[in-house]
């Protein structure tokens, strides 16, 4: 899994002189959750690196679960998929290539892993199997949350050529690739 | 019928909120299936990867619910 790949990476020694109070935040932190301040600050950097740095290049905004959930069931669906089909022609290249420097299978897949890790858009869990790829994502955001991932995932993948079978409920999408 | 040798991999991520950490990585590798836990902090989930002939993600995800 490419995110435990990152995080657990070769480590190396590095000096840095860090703010005070940033410091004392992180230790009070790393107190609270039982790790080490190394720990924290690994995967701090971690995050930087793997999605904020490319997030804020596509004007990223972070509003609470609630407002989210309340503006997608005020919305009108054939906006919805609408914007859907725009953003998923769109956004996920320029995040993957800005990433990876290109835009395949397997850059739009950590596209998806990086949306549930860092942008606590859904649960994610994917079956990787030579028959065929079977990636689930689980949510709480209702209906026209579900409609919107269904119809970007699909216009992401017809960027490289490839039309994904995709299931839905309120709560859930299930995307199947086929086997390689 | 050609076979392919690969097996299958299973991997997860669970939001760790409103499970809590507390104890979640080392009870989920207590679990049959299970091969390794690694839970972010900082990003609040929990990554798990499992073998999905022998536990499924849904099963992962109820017993992290009676974890919390």
């Amino acid at each position: 899994m490419p995110a435990s790949k990152t995080t657990r990476s070769r480590t190396v020694p590095k000096s840095f002189r860090i703010d005070e109070s940033a410091l004392d935040a992180v230790e009070k932190e790393a107190a609270a959750q039982q790790v080490s301040a190394n720990t924290l600050v690994n995967q701090i950097l971690t995050q930087f690196s793997e999605f904020e740095r490319y997030a804020k290049k596509i004007s990223t905004v972070k509003p609470s679960s609630f407002v989210f959930r309340g503006l997608l069931d005020a919305a009108d669906v054939d906006k919805i998929i609408e914007l859907a089909k725009t953003a998923g022609s769109s956004i996920p290249q320029a995040f993957v290539v800005a990433k990876s420097g290109k835009v395949d299978i397997d850059s739009l897949l950590d596209h998806l892993r990086s949306l549930a890790l860092y942008a606590h858009l859904y649960e994610y869990s994917e079956n990787l199997d030579p028959r065929g790829d079977v990636i689930t994502m689980i949510h709480e955001f209702g209906l026209n949350w579900s409609i919107f991932l269904v119809h970007y995932i699909t216009a992401m993948f017809q960027q490289v050529g490839l039309l994904p079978k995709l299931e839905m409920s309120d709560r859930s999408v299930i995307l199947s690739l086929p086997g390689k | 019928m050609k076979h392919d040798a690969t097996p299958p991999v299973g991997n997860a991520i669970f939001s760790l909120h409103p499970h809590g950490s507390s104890g979640v990585e080392s009870e989920l590798k207590k679990i049959p299936g299970i091969k390794d836990v690694y839970v972010n902090y900082v990003a609040d989930v929990v990554e798990v990867t499992f073998d999905p002939s022998k536990i499924k993600s849904e099963e992962i995800r109820g017993f992290m619910k009676k974890l919390a």
